[in-house]
């Protein structure tokens, strides 16, 4: 298994596409929270913590677009033949490429988190201003009406940006192609969840607004979010996971 | 022995057999080519022996193991189907190396099959700048990377020049002469001739024969005596009597039929003055057309059709 993760490894670190996707997710959240804070009339840790994770949005579609990197263009460039001639057991190779995805992400998210608050306490500390998370991630000062400490906000941003490039493998592995799956990726959070909640509210008066997932997924990462921020993540995570037991079991029936 | 044994294949898309109840077997040793026209099932068949396709019945074994039971795989079995099966973003030396990797083989192996292959030089280059030929030698590096004991290459020599075609043909040689097993399927009649010692031959997925070039040839090659001679109406009178045909070409006669002997005794008994009395063999790429002319599911159309 660790030969495979290696393999999977350097097929990730040996293409551009993943690397410059890499960096804009972990550098476009930290460019804009340090400038947040250093331009910010009224700065805090909530502030800090609600741009750095609003931004980071955008870094959780790129991490689902980093998993469909990871498969769909083996489908695409035929190199997924000569991985399944390398290793046939194909739920080894899901597994081995699940897990590299994974720790890439959270490596990609930790810099992102630590690199962003330490810039935004020297932006903030330039100013005169006292930078509590930064010593004591579990607590916001009490500027925070849920009661939920910075880490549980930082854990849970990382645990959805892991999420989405599961979703994202995953889709990538059912559809084979980066553009289908790319495309799903992005319109079912920003625009079908939003179409769909919308029809079925005008047309049998059902809100399901409070139960798609890719919603649950940004709402978890909120500062004050509307519900249980576990739960969220929770149910986010039962249908990434419902995806990817569909897509490794297609992946295992279908020809290569 | 490390022996291929392909038994009662058989693959279908959607209703459509590409393989049907395909059995053949691949001895050590030698070159086997493995022929049939377009869509015939030879890459279906490839696919389906390392378990890329699944099969909806049969097996193919490798020393009696599915390839999907094989321990290392890379160690035991290399295939090359798609010169074009790899990243074109990334360098060829990257590539090898992620498929080392996978195996745990070493970065001097990787180095030593780069150097085999002639790639050394450009193995930093990105994939999408080699010409099909450069990829061509980098698929053969794939398959070299763990020294296995069987080769499987799908149309190896597609896109490589004179000398490319020479190497490969000397390296696949070479590889069978230390005793491993290799089947190689190619388009290229006249180059099968110079590299395989044995053939496969299927047609629509079926099994047309298996034997030696020799025995092919002998036995689906047209054969024919080519004489020329200043009496030859007198010699075409007696073998017709006899049965044979014949047509002329370039002021002599093929005679079909009749092998040379009894034109001989003819002719000796007639009077007939030979100038030229030869026994003829049709090529390897006219033995393979007759051979397959009832299983070829894509024709070309007939050049006088394309006049009109």
């Amino acid at each position: 298994m660790l030969h495979l993760m290696k393999s999977e490894f350097i097929k990730l670190r040996t293409l551009r596409s993943t690397l410059t996707a890499t960096i804009v997710l972990v550098l476009f959240p930290i460019a804009v929270t340090v400038l947040s804070a250093m331009f910010a009339k009224t700065p805090g840790e909530t502030m800090v913590i609600e741009v750095l994770t609003n931004t980071g949005t955008v870094s959780m579609l790129l991490c689902g677009v980093l998993g469909v990197f990871a498969i769909a263009q083996e489908y695409s460039q035929g190199t997924i033949r000569i991985t399944f001639a390398a290793t046939p057991m194909r739920m080894k190779v899901f597994a081995a490429k699940t897990i590299v995805i994974s720790l890439w992400v959270a490596t990609s998210v930790a810099v992102l988190e630590g690199v962003g608050l330490i810039g935004a306490n020297y932006a903030l500390d330039s100013r005169g201003f006292d930078f509590g998370v930064i010593y004591n991630p579990s607590i916001f000062n009490g500027s925070s009406r849920s009661g939920d400490s910075a880490w549980q906000v930082l854990f849970a941003f990382g645990a959805v940006c892991i999420l989405f490039a599961l979703v994202g493998f995953a889709l990538g592995a059912l559809l084979r192609s980066s553009p289908g799956a790319i495309a799903t990726l992005i319109l079912v959070p920003l625009l079908v969840e939003g179409i769909v909640t919308a029809l079925l509210i005008a047309a049998f008066d059902i809100d399901i607004s409070r139960k798609t997932p890719f919603t649950a997924a940004i709402r978890a990462v909120q500062v004050e979010p509307d519900a249980a921020r576990w739960g969220l993540v929770g149910y986010f995570a039962i249908w990434c996971c419902a995806i990817a037991v569909l897509a490794a079991l297609l992946m295992k029936r279908r020809d290569a | 022995m490390r022996v291929i044994h392909v038994e009662h294949l058989t693959k279908k898309f959607a209703g459509v057999t590409a393989v049907d109840d395909l059995s053949f077997t691949v001895s050590p040793g030698h070159v086997t080519g493995f022929l049939g026209p377009n869509g015939s099932g030879k890459s279906t068949t490839m696919r389906c022996m390392i378990g890329l396709d699944h099969a909806q019945g049969g097996s193919a074994t490798f020393n009696g193991v599915a390839y999907s039971k094989l321990t290392q795989p890379l160690h035991r079995v290399g295939t090359l189907l798609d010169a074009g099966n790899a990243h074109s973003g990334r360098s060829a030396r990257n590539h090898l190396m992620w498929l080392a990797a996978s195996t745990g083989i070493s970065k001097s192996r990787v180095d030593a099959v780069l150097e085999q292959v002639g790639l050394s030089d450009v193995s930093r280059r990105r994939v999408g700048k080699y010409s099909l030929g450069m990829k061509q030698r980098l698929g053969i590096a794939s398959v070299l990377l763990g020294d296995p004991e069987v080769l499987i290459l799908d149309e190896p020599v597609n896109g490589l020049d004179p000398e490319g075609i020479r190497w490969i043909r000397d390296l696949l040689r070479d590889l069978a002469k230390e005793g491993r097993t290799v089947l190689v399927s190619s388009h290229l009649l006249s180059e099968m001739a110079l590299i395989a010692e044995e053939l496969v031959v299927i047609g629509q997925g079926k099994l047309i024969t298996q034997c030696t070039v020799a025995e092919f040839t002998a036995r689906y090659a047209k054969q024919w005596v080519r004489v020329v001679s200043p009496q030859v109406q007198a010699l075409k009178t007696l073998a017709a009597a006899r049965g044979a045909t014949m047509s002329e070409e370039n002021g002599a006669i093929n005679f079909y039929g009749v092998t040379a002997a009894e034109l001989g005794e003819l002719g000796a008994t007639a009077g007939v003055t030979f100038h030229e009395l030869s026994p003829q063999t049709g090529s390897l790429e006219d033995a393979f057309l007759d051979a397959t002319a009832s299983s070829v599911q894509y024709h070309g159309a007939q050049s006088e059709g394309l006049a009109h």
